[in-house]
């Protein structure tokens, strides 16, 4: 039998798939670098014409306008003007994020109760608040917020001056909340041996549980050693004072580092992450019988990896700028920011109502005396060495002459000290202050060497509890005192708990079609076993739906950050707000914009890449 | 020989007896007081039921505060902003008259209204309602009155009391707690639930009960003296729902869902004529009449359109039988998707012609230019669509390609002409899939008529509008809402579908390009992105050039919603089985014919639901604008109206108006939505 067999024929050029592929999309690309060629000039054109330069300049220099609220409100340079911004945001992010998993967990359980009228209000609940715009959820908080007038929930016409469990002015809310106190970063470490021995605890109870089926208390018994290492770092933390000096050690350790040895280990990092991926990716084509043909995508993802690790690392051993800074943020987060917070036994001022008295008799002013004591405290924040401050000291030169010969402007220092905002009412004029409180408010020595005593209280005690204190101003303003208690600003406010809300309606539905998920024989079969319906929804049901629940939930956290930049529109400082209001100071639009880009995008994927972590480590690993 | 497999009697299959109809009482055990706990989660969602119903009314009803006549007094301006209409706009004509458009905003609507009808009836739109489930629905509308008007004054009287037993109640569960706990001597958690949690609850509700019971309490005469004939409402409601869904005809005895809707409009058509609204009282002369009926000038059209649209749908209902339906179909969803620009450019933009074109426009060379373009475009067309054409056909879009090139980089042809090469070089590229063999003749008239349109709207886009108004845009309110709303739905539909191809697409750069576009468009909020089209887009443009703002977010914001459509798209394509492509292969489709006629359709059919819920969040997030301050519904009702002389402190009042008015659209989205879904069958497969 003959057998013809058609000879293979290479069909012409311009019949090549591969080449006909390879021409369009070269083709496109230079399309679209020629359209980014013609805009480009162009912005630079328009931007001339505007007298604007496109730059960096702006994250370095001062912008000149305060922020609403945050970890600094009137910040030094555009750089803490952003950073401000982007804490903000994490703020609300997270509260939100907690808050919005509670509410939808429970609206989401009582949306398939068999409780008609539980059923009833959590469904109008999910269709009310799911349908409305979340910008005018927001400005309908953000107006009931201006209308707050309660300051004591017990005796609602109360309106005095004072110290409140919860007052809420138009300026906000101010809740009464545990502060950090001096001790707290050593009793830290007391909680956080804690967790690990009870971490291990509970690991060996639930595994005897598990093995005898004898009641262990795993979780009763973890949260106890934690508890009972809380109760005794709570009087013994000051052991822990020597910490500061080992982290203050890592802190010039990291600071003695090399920049290039630094841009060395990123580079060879950067070369060692390409060819771990084009490996990976090479283990997967390979099958029993040898690899399998490459085809011209695949070459092309290799290329790619291959371009895109050279580049980095690339860019590690030319610009020496960025291991430089990474260096530095590195040495300042260990010896500036993390040292001292161990650090409050050594320079406490010890003083004492008679020390006041005897000195106050001696013919020093009480301004002198509180700017000594202050000085004292922050003396080793300030960079001021012990030899100085003694000089200083012993020539009774004021304490606010001593801060403007300092090298740095103090305040920016500061801010890094923890307890800070509780002797900021000495610090920020320590004279102004001392003066209009010894004159106008006519205290006495005494009450102020209890104010002082506070100071000393911070070395004592790890937590302080304080309460929101209501000021007066002019005639019959409320306004929330900025140091006591907790307060939450109006913007804060409506952004909170409308993410909250709308993210926690649609949450309710993930959880509800989660739980519906979980094939109705593992009800059946928990209750035949016995359990009753609390029993089966904490351990059958709940589990499981979890799974099927946590890649929509991680969905819903990722639209909760995104959505917070609403906050612009109700006057909370998050970052798309400071933003808009930095690129209106200098005009610098393009990098605004761009600096927004990169915040979310890496906080976009750093939250996807947790997320799919988990989902990971939550899957059944089936076959 | 043959086995024969005898075939077990099929039983017939019995369903269980369907439950008789059972009383409240019943109904009330089962589902509220079923269980000790349950009694508990009934109590404590009736206390927050009354909570919140108790807070609503007390702030819907309370006329001192509630500026309800801001709301009505502004609707005209919360509808279309300052769209020109004779009495409220000082916009005059040579002799000095006042200049009214608004009867544009009218045809539109009807034309909407029109055009719904037609598709309801095509369509076959709305079910049969059950008599039961419409007693049902009226049922729950008197006792939601009777709860509001009595049962919230009668839970304040009886409060402390629920306090006292809930207390009562708590304490007991915590003692039997603590009394087992100490029997078993093992329950550690229950011991401590009973002392830490029950104990102190009890005794708070207790005290909290005892110290507020007023035996007076409740004034009867005040609550059944002003709410008398609401309450009577209410129960009359409730009780003729109640009887009629009591018998078991209720349930198969239906009513067509769409005759409900008839006797609605008429019922509001007729409403619309003796209701009476708010008028504020500055603006009241004289006396002390704050209520006036509905102006004329809103009532009639209303009336016109509402009775119209019942007559427009008996004629649909005419044409039906002539026509058929899919044909209907077809052109009612050309016609809807030319109604957009129709309605927004042609109809409420009324453009001008003659002196108003921009200076230095040419009308003749647009003209010239256009019948140039579609004789010999449509020439070289039917010569592509030839069967034959073979390796032809490349090498003519390599030559339009080239001309493209040359007229883009390299010189300053006119925008319409470069545009229109661009569209020659798509018709030719596309001839050989739609356009061969029997199919040229369309394919030519469909080019000739995208030519005649889109000249028409080059050209009109270049003269002025006769629609003037004080800012810089004719369209604000509801209006604008709706124009961005459809604008950005109709253009990111091709967008995404083209990003998820290219995403779905085996060629490395399209897909690198598209997963780039698509993951950092998704990762950085529309805020940013809307911001950008204000303050970034005219840096972005030659000096000279001016962009409407509302075309630049419009344009933005489709890029956005692309990012997400093309995500859902996206998973229907990676749905589609295998097989399907591989059988177009086998049948000699090229890859271009399978995408549009094999995956695409099928794709594109199971994520719909997936795409009205992006819809529905387009909807809402239209709102967005508010911020970079266009005229839309919310930024009136936040802050035209709040910030005009009148209207202080009345922005929660407006700001609820709003909502309730956004969540009529969303909710009528989302529940059609959800009978799409069921009626696509779409998940069970």
């Amino acid at each position: 039998m003959a057998v013809t067999v058609q000879k293979h024929e290479r069909p012409p050029i311009w019949r090549n798939t591969t080449i006909l592929k390879w021409t369009a999309q070269i083709a496109f690309l230079f399309g679209f670098l020629a359209i980014v060629a013609v805009v480009v000039p162009q912005v630079q054109d328009n931007l001339a014409g505007r007298d604007i330069t496109f730059g960096w300049d702006w994250l370095t220099s001062e912008l000149g306008f305060l922020i609403r609220e945050g970890i600094d409100t009137d910040p030094a340079t555009g750089a803490r003007t952003m950073l401000v911004g982007m804490v903000n945001t994490l703020r609300v992010t997270i509260s939100g994020v907690i808050a919005a998993t509670i509410i939808g967990t429970i609206i989401g359980i009582a949306r398939l109760s068999n409780n008609w009228i539980v059923n009833k209000l959590a469904t109008v609940y999910i269709e009310t608040i799911r349908n409305v715009p979340l910008l005018l959820q927001m400005f309908f908080w953000s107006a009931i917020a201006g209308t707050f007038v309660v300051l004591d929930p017990f005796d609602p016409d109360t309106l005095e001056a004072g110290k409140y469990w919860v007052a809420a002015t138009s300026k906000g809310i101010g809740l009464a909340w545990i502060q950090p106190w001096g001790g707290f970063y050593q009793w830290m470490i007391w909680v956080l041996i804690g967790a690990v021995l009870g971490y291990f605890l509970h690991r060996r109870q639930f595994r005897i549980k598990e093995e005898t089926g004898r009641e262990t208390y795993p979780n009763l018994s973890a949260f106890g050693v934690i508890l009972v290492f809380a109760i005794i770092g709570w009087f013994a933390h000051p052991i822990f004072g020597f910490v500061g000096t080992i982290v203050e050690a890592i802190g010039n350790l990291v600071g003695a580092i090399p920049t290039f040895a630094l841009q060395v280990v990123l580079a060879v990092g950067a070369i060692a992450v390409g060819i771990w991926w084009i490996n990976r990716f090479l283990d997967e084509r390979r099958t029993p019988a040898g690899l399998a043909k490459l085809t011209d995508d695949d070459w092309f993802r290799m290329i790619t990896a291959g371009v895109v690790a050279v580049g980095f690392a690339a860019f590690f051993l030319i610009v020496s700028g960025f291991s430089a800074k990474t260096l530095d943020v590195g040495e300042d987060f260990f010896s500036r920011w993390l040292a001292p917070k161990f650090d409050s036994t050594t320079n406490v001022a010890d003083i004492t109502i008679d020390d006041i008295q005897a000195q106050v008799a001696a013919g020093l002013s009480l301004e002198q005396i509180a700017a000594e004591q202050e000085l004292r405290i922050n003396a080793d924040l300030l960079g001021l060495s012990g030899a100085d401050l003694d000089a200083a000291v012993a020539a009774r030169t004021p304490a606010i002459r001593i801060y403007e010969n300092l090298p740095e402007k103090p305040d920016e220092r500061l801010t890094f000290i923890p307890a800070h905002k509780l002797v900021e009412g000495l610090t920020a004029g320590v004279a102004d202050n001392l003066n209009t409180l010894v004159e106008n408010d006519g205290i006495t020595p005494t009450e102020l060497a209890t104010e002082l005593r506070l100071i000393q209280d911070r070395a004592d005690n790890p937590l302080r509890w304080s309460r929101a204190e209501v000021q007066i101003r002019g005639s019959n303003f409320l306004d929330l005192s900025p140091t006591s208690g907790i307060n939450i600003t109006p913007g804060f406010f409506a952004v909170w708990i409308a993410v909250t809300l709308y993210t926690g309606a649609f949450i309710a539905e993930i959880v509800r079609a989660g739980i519906l998920a979980v094939s109705k024989g593992q009800t059946e079969a928990a209750g035949a076993l016995g359990l009753t319906r609390a029993q089966s929804l904490r351990f059958i049901i709940l589990p499981q739906a979890f799974r099927i629940i946590f890649p929509p939930l991680g969905n819903q956290y990722l639209n909760l950050f995104k959505n917070t930049s609403l906050g612009i529109a109700v006057a909370f400082s998050e970052i798309v707000s400071v933003g808009f209001t930095t690129s209106n100071q200098t005009g610098q639009t393009l990098p605004v914009i761009l600096f927004w880009m990169g915040f979310y995008l890496s906080g976009s994927l750093i939250l996807s890449a947790v997320v799919n972590f988990y989902n990971r480590r939550l899957q059944l690993v089936e076959r | 020989m043959t086995d024969r497999i005898e075939l077990p009697e099929v039983p017939e299959l019995e369903y269980a007896p369907e439950k008789p109809p059972q009383g409240p009482v019943v109904w009330m055990q089962e589902n509220l007081f079923s269980s000790r706990a349950s009694t508990l989660l009934t109590l404590v969602g009736l206390f927050i039921a009354y909570v919140f119903v108790k807070g609503a009314a007390g702030f819907l009803f309370d006329w001192a505060a509630r500026r309800w006549d801001m709301v009505t007094l502004n609707m005209r301006l919360l509808m279309a902003q300052a769209y020109p209409a004779g009495d409220n706009l000082q916009i005059t004509d040579a002799m000095g008259e006042p200049i009214d458009q608004f009867h544009r905003i009218w045809i539109s609507l009807g034309i909407v209204v029109a055009l719904a009808m037609f598709s309801f009836v095509f369509w076959r739109v709305g079910s049969r309602l059950s008599r039961r489930n419409l007693a049902r629905v009226v049922m729950g509308i008197g006792g939601f009155i009777l709860f509001t008007f009595l049962g919230v004054p009668i839970i304040d009287y009886a409060l402390p009391f629920l306090f006292i037993i809930g207390g009562l109640a708590v304490l007991y569960i915590g003692f039997n707690a603590i009394r087992e706990a100490l029997g078993t001597s093992r329950l550690l958690g229950d011991l401590a639930l009973g002392i830490l949690i029950n104990l102190p609850i009890g005794i708070a509700l207790l005290v909290l009960g005892v110290t507020s019971v007023d035996f007076g309490g409740w004034d009867w005469q005040f609550s059944l003296g002003v709410h008398f004939w609401t309450i009577l409402a209410g129960a009359v409601l409730a009780g003729v729902g109640w009887l009629l869904q009591r018998d078991e005809a209720s349930k198969e005895e239906t009513i067509p869902l769409m005759g409900v809707l008839g006797v609605v409009a008429a019922a509001v058509a007729g409403l619309i004529w003796v209701i009476q609204v708010p008028v504020p009282e500055e603006l009241v002369v004289g006396a002390d009449k704050t209520w006036e009926p509905v102006a004329s000038s809103t009532t009639l059209p209303w009336t016109i359109i509402l009775l119209g649209a019942i007559v427009v749908y008996f004629i649909a209902l005419g044409v039906r039988r002539v026509v058929p339906e899919k044909t209907g179909r077809r052109v009612l969803a050309g016609l809807w998707l030319a109604s957009f620009p129709f309605l927004s450019m042609v109809v409420l933009r009324d453009p001008g012609f003659g002196e108003q074109f921009a200076p230095g426009f040419d009308l003749t060379q647009y003209i010239l230019i256009a019948v140039g373009f579609l004789v010999v475009g449509g020439a070289i067309i039917a010569v592509v669509a030839h069967e034959n054409i073979g390796e032809w056909l490349a090498a003519i879009a390599g030559v339009i390609g080239v001309a493209i090139i040359y007229t883009w980089g390299f010189t300053s042809a006119l925008f319409f002409i470069r545009f229109l090469l661009v569209l020659l070089l798509i018709f030719v590229l596309g001839a050989k899939t739609f356009g061969s063999g029997p199919a040229r003749n369309r394919y030519l008239i469909v080019w000739g008529a995208t030519m005649v349109i889109l000249t028409y709207f080059f050209i009109i886009a270049k003269g002025g509008t006769t629609v003037q108004v004080p800012g810089a845009s004719p369209f604000g309110g509801f209006l604008l809402t709706l124009i961005v709303f459809l604008g950005v739905t109709l253009l990111s539909f091709p967008l995404g579908v083209i990003l998820a191809l290219g995403r779905t697409s085996t060629m490395p750069i399209f897909r690198l390009m598209s997963v780039a576009y698509i993951e950092v468009v998704r990762a950085v909020p529309l805020i940013t992105w809307l911001i950008m089209s204000i303050i970034f887009l005219p840096f972005a443009l030659p000096l000279d050039a001016e962009l409407d703002r509302i075309l630049g977010v419009i344009l933005f914001y489709s890029g956005f919603s692309a990012a997400y459509l093309a995500e859902n798209v996206r998973g229907g394509l990676q749905a589609i089985r295998a097989g399907q492509k591989e059988a177009s292969k086998a049948l000699g489709m090229t890859t271009v014919q399978t995408m549009i006629f094999i995956t695409l359709p099928q794709a594109l059919r199971t994520v719909i639901p997936a795409l009205v819920g992006g819809a529905i969040a387009t909807f809402k997030d239209t709102s967005l604008v508010t911020i970079i301050s266009l005229f839309d519904f919310l930024h009136i009702s936040r802050f035209v109206i709040p910030n005009s002389t009148l209207g202080r402190a009345s922005v929660r009042t407006t700001l609820v108006f709003a909502a309730a008015f956004y969540w009529i659209f969303t909710f009528a989205m989302s529940r059609a939505s959800l009978r799409l879904e069921k009626k696509l069958g779409v998940g069970e497969r």
